[in-house]
């Protein structure tokens, strides 16, 4: 499948390699059938290199600009989280979990709107000088925190979680779908029924249960970087998200496991191990990071959604589910406040599922592109 | 009883716009005062002739549910708001508004009791007609079979507390006995007899209380809790479906002269009260016993306006806090309580419930208590972190905080939370649905230091805020009121020798007894005296505040 080699052929520039996009190794023939179909001379031929399998991804991908678009939404979405919010904060002067009294209007003490200074007096008639900070997108609750920085932390907490989950169901998925489609038999069998049991595992009572039980402690478990929950969340996601890769990942395996470079590397001895890390594996990058960018569009809508049921990430740790759950409160006065989690979900659910479309079509070489 | 100030306990859509029509017809001030007091008084007279009679009252009670349906273990604000429905008596608060809301009469008995000379022996006689809602009598020994149901240790019930005066009721209790026998409580034919150790001022008050109401022979000792009972009052319940629903109905057999205008009052438990207020305002529901959203304060008054219609705000005396168990190694320091009541920001609590939410507080008891002196003890208008850094030093460590689901209790957490991070806490928040968190900080030994809670007085005697809550002496294994299991030897005997006291000398004591607990001791972190605040759908005729009783009188409800 890979193409490395760089296969000088004695033909002439082609006029057509500006409009055809792949000009393969084994398209030597073909460059010299258009060159004597353009009348050049083959001796006049300059070296072409070929391109590699990443190289042809690369250029369908780069074609299609909507998964451009959705990939840097979300190296947008990195840089804000984990480059930007802690900018913001020091440049804004104060923290996410930070309560304002000007964070609320003072009349009604509902948050106050978008784009407001908000003073931080600690009380009416404090004596000494305090600055007003400014809310961006306003307070978030009759708690009189800043919205942006919830938002912006928020983001950490919501990739986090979907990343973690991500990667965790997906070692557990490729490892138990290769297992079962490389061995088959009874393995294959054992690997299936657990599988559908997991299926068919009640995850949402599961979590609610967890969170009632040793939610609390587990909570707790930050590994001295991430925020409380994450881990929790990460764990019962990843153990319970890896059936749909394992299937997947066997679904395959059962097809490339009757392809002749697997016999061959059998015929040579090489052990089950190696066939599967160095012959099987590389095949199903594809659709692993097809799955992967997918998957985590999935779990970013189900942290929100268990948070926004209070069994997510704890307050006051800012996740989008979380400002999503103080949004109905204030619907009728303040809509805002759904708007902006709303959003951020939103955009980000679909630069990743974009991104993943944009990867499968890049992936397949029958892609129109 | 009487309110802290003079905001009306009742509403009458007519009424108002009656007094509207007076304001703007009158020339003179004083006379314009004149008539409004004169129709406010005819109207008061007549409001229960003038409502409209049957119909089906549908009540949410949202983010909350009864924390029992049994009136010897019902001890939640809720609980009590259909307690005092269901409930039978010896002596009552009327279905009125303040002031006379707030004075006791005779309600199963025929009269109020004859008292011994010696003050220590109360004498009833019990009416004679009256009948449960199985249709069963009810005599002097259901007042009985009250007591000693709830003096047995199986059932477990709050109401030990209040009847340690009562002769042999302490013993009953620790005998283990089941049921119980309380030799200090008689039924003698149609008489109830109540003999005390010593007289007691609150006494009549305290039978008030919905665990001494008539309980039918029937209902027997369960420390569960019994669901559905027989009950003597003007409504019974009907069903009760734990979390989920509760139907109350019109006692047939019920002929006294309390007023039920509504047939049945059909209850939805644990709804989401953003749902309820829309569900209220477009008459789908009519009133949401659980509350309001914090949010929507601002905008029901300025649509309805206060106290004017459909929207109404009522204060009560009552004191939230912040329980700081002292049994536990955190707060066991006396320095670092103290801190945490410089670190707390009183009016951020304040505004997490909302416009109309009551005053600031530092002290135990309400403004509305009598005894109560107002006195600076700690920051009302905001948090002093540095002194309570000082103070803290680096002592304080890991805080667990017991605190409801509903959107004021987060929120309180929430800001509990990050003040006591300003001085170096750490605080771990645990949730509990509705009344599940007093059943938990109730328990001795639960591994929390820190609890939200609140308490509305049960009767208007300071002993019931520092006796009941603060006297290390009435700490059992569980129903406990001292969430805050302070012991201390000498505020105990001060809180017994304050009881024996009458008069202006039983408050100046009182007073000076929350003074010194609130300033030497902080078992509590005092925040706020709250206002009740109620909403109620445009079909509802009208109803009344009752103010010993600290909610919506649902005996009074009537609909357009």
């Amino acid at each position: 499948m890979r193409q490395h080699c760089v296969c000088r052929i004695s033909a002439t520039p082609m006029a057509t390699e500006q409009h055809s996009p792949e000009i393969l190794s084994s398209g030597a023939g073909l460059a010299a059938a258009v060159a004597i179909e353009t009348g050049t001379e083959l001796g006049e031929l300059q070296p072409v290199r070929a391109r590699g399998y990443w190289e042809q991804v690369w250029r369908r991908f780069r074609r299609d600009k909507v998964a451009i678009g959705g990939g840097l939404f979300i190296i947008f979405l990195f840089l804000s989280a984990f480059a930007g919010a802690p900018i913001a904060a020091r440049l804004l002067g104060h923290g996410p979990n930070d309560l304002f009294a000007g964070g609320t209007n003072p009349q009604t003490l509902l948050p106050v709107g978008p784009w407001t200074h908000v003073s931080t007096v600690p009380y009416a008639g404090a004596v000494g000088h305090f600055p007003h900070t400014l809310f961006l997108l306003g307070g978030d609750g009759q708690l009189g925190r800043d919205e942006f920085l919830r938002l912006l932390y928020g983001a950490q907490v919501s990739l986090e979680v979907a990343i973690g989950a991500t990667l965790l169901s997906m070692l557990i998925g490729v490892v138990m779908g290769s297992i079962a489609g490389y061995h088959g038999g009874w393995i294959d069998t054992i690997v299936s029924r657990v599988t559908e049991i997991v299926m068919a595992f009640p995850l949402l009572l599961f979590i609610i249960a967890l969170a009632s039980t040793v939610g609390d402690r587990l909570d707790n478990i930050t590994l001295g970087f991430l925020g409380k929950g994450v881990v929790t969340l990460v764990l019962v996601l990843g153990f319970f998200g890896w059936f749909y890769p394992a299937r997947i990942v066997r679904a395959q395996v059962l097809s490339l496991r009757e392809k002749e470079f697997i016999e061959a590397a059998r015929m040579v001895g090489a052990s089950d191990l190696r066939i599967v890390r160095s012959h099987l594996l590389p095949h199903l990058v594809a659709p692993i990071i097809v799955l992967s960018s997918i998957t985590v569009a999935q779990f970013i809508l189900l942290e929100a959604g268990l948070s926004f049921l209070g069994i997510g990430i704890k307050q006051p740790t800012a996740s989008w589910g979380s400002l999503l759950s103080d949004g109905p409160t204030y619907y009728l006065t303040q809509p805002w406040l759904m708007v902006w989690p709303g959003l951020a979900i939103l955009f980000t659910t679909l630069a990743f599922n974009l991104l993943g479309d944009g990867l499968r079509d890049a992936f397949d070489p029958r892609s129109a592109h | 009883m009487r309110l802290a100030d003079g905001v009306p306990s009742a509403f009458d859509l007519e009424r108002s716009h009656m007094h509207r029509r007076l304001w703007l017809t009158a020339s003179m001030a004083a006379l314009g005062a004149l008539l409004l007091v004169v129709a406010g008084f005819a109207h008061a007279a007549s409001s229960s002739q003038a409502a409209k009679k049957g119909g089906t009252m549908r009540l949410n009670m949202s983010d909350t549910d009864l924390d029992f349906s049994d009136p010897s273990l019902s001890y939640y604000v809720i609980g009590w708001q259909v307690e005092y429905a269901t409930g039978l008596k010896l002596v009552n608060y009327p279905d009125k508004a303040a002031p006379a809301g707030a004075r006791l009469i005779p309600e199963a008995a025929v009269a109020m009791p004859i008292i011994s000379n010696n003050g220590k022996t109360y004498t009833f006689t019990i009416r004679k007609g009256l009948r449960f809602s199985d249709g069963s009598a009810v005599t002097a020994k259901n007042f009985k079979w009250a007591f000693d149901r709830s003096a047995t240790k199986a059932q477990q019930s709050p109401a030990t507390p209040f009847m340690d005066d009562v002769v042999g009721y302490t013993n009953a209790v620790d005998g283990g006995k089941n049921p119980a026998n309380v030799p200090g409580a008689v039924a003698r034919g149609n008489k109830f007899i109540l003999r005390l150790t010593h007289p007691d001022g609150g006494m009549l008050s305290k039978l008030a209380m919905p665990f001494f109401q008539a309980i039918s022979t029937k209902t027997k000792v369960d420390p569960h809790g019994v669901t559905v009972y027989p009950s003597a009052g003007p409504y019974y319940i009907s069903s009760y479906i734990r979390s989920r629903h509760l139907v109350l109905k019109k006692n047939k057999y019920y002929h006294g002269n309390r007023p039920r205008n509504i047939d049945t009052f059909d209850i939805e438990i644990n709804t989401d009260v953003d749902q309820s207020l829309l569900q209220v305002r477009s008459n789908q529901r009519d009133y949401d016993m659980g509350g309001l959203p914090p949010s929507a304060h601002a905008d029901l008054a300025k649509r309805y306006g206060v106290n004017k219609g459909q929207y109404q705000v009522h204060p009560l005396v009552e004191t939230d806090y912040i329980a700081l168990n002292t049994s536990r190694p955190t707060f066991s320091s006396v320095k670092l309580r103290k801190a945490a009541n410089f670190a707390i920001d009183r009016p951020a609590m304040l505004r997490v419930r909302g416009a109309f939410a009551g005053k600031r507080t530092d002290q135990i008891l309400p403004p509305g208590m009598g005894g109560f002196k107002d006195v600076k003890a700690y920051p009302l208008k905001g948090a002093d972190y540095k002194t309570a850094k000082k103070l803290a030093g680096n002592s304080c460590k890991s805080v667990t905080l017991y605190t409801t689901t509903s959107p004021i209790g987060q929120g309180i957490a929430q800001v509990f939370k990050y003040n006591l991070s300003q001085m170096g806490c750490d605080v771990n928040i645990k949730n509990f649905v509705g009344g599940a968190i007093y059943t938990a900080m109730g328990t001795k030994g639960e591994p929390f230091d820190a609890g939200v809670s609140g308490w509305n007085q049960d009767y208007p005697d300071p002993y019931d805020f520092l006796n009941i809550l603060l006297d290390g002496n009435s700490i059992h294994a569980e129903n406990n009121n001292n969430l805050a299991y302070f012991n201390n030897a000498k505020v105990n005997k001060l809180l017994a020798a304050a009881n024996l006291k009458t008069g202006a000398a039983r408050y100046k004591a009182y007073g000076n007894l929350d003074v010194m607990i609130t300033k030497n001791y902080a078992p509590w972190a005092s925040y706020d005296n709250r206002n009740e605040r109620e909403f109620v759908s445009k079909r509802t005729g009208g109803y009344l505040f009752q103010p010993a009783n600290a909610s919506a009188d649902l005996n009074t409800f009537f609909l357009k």
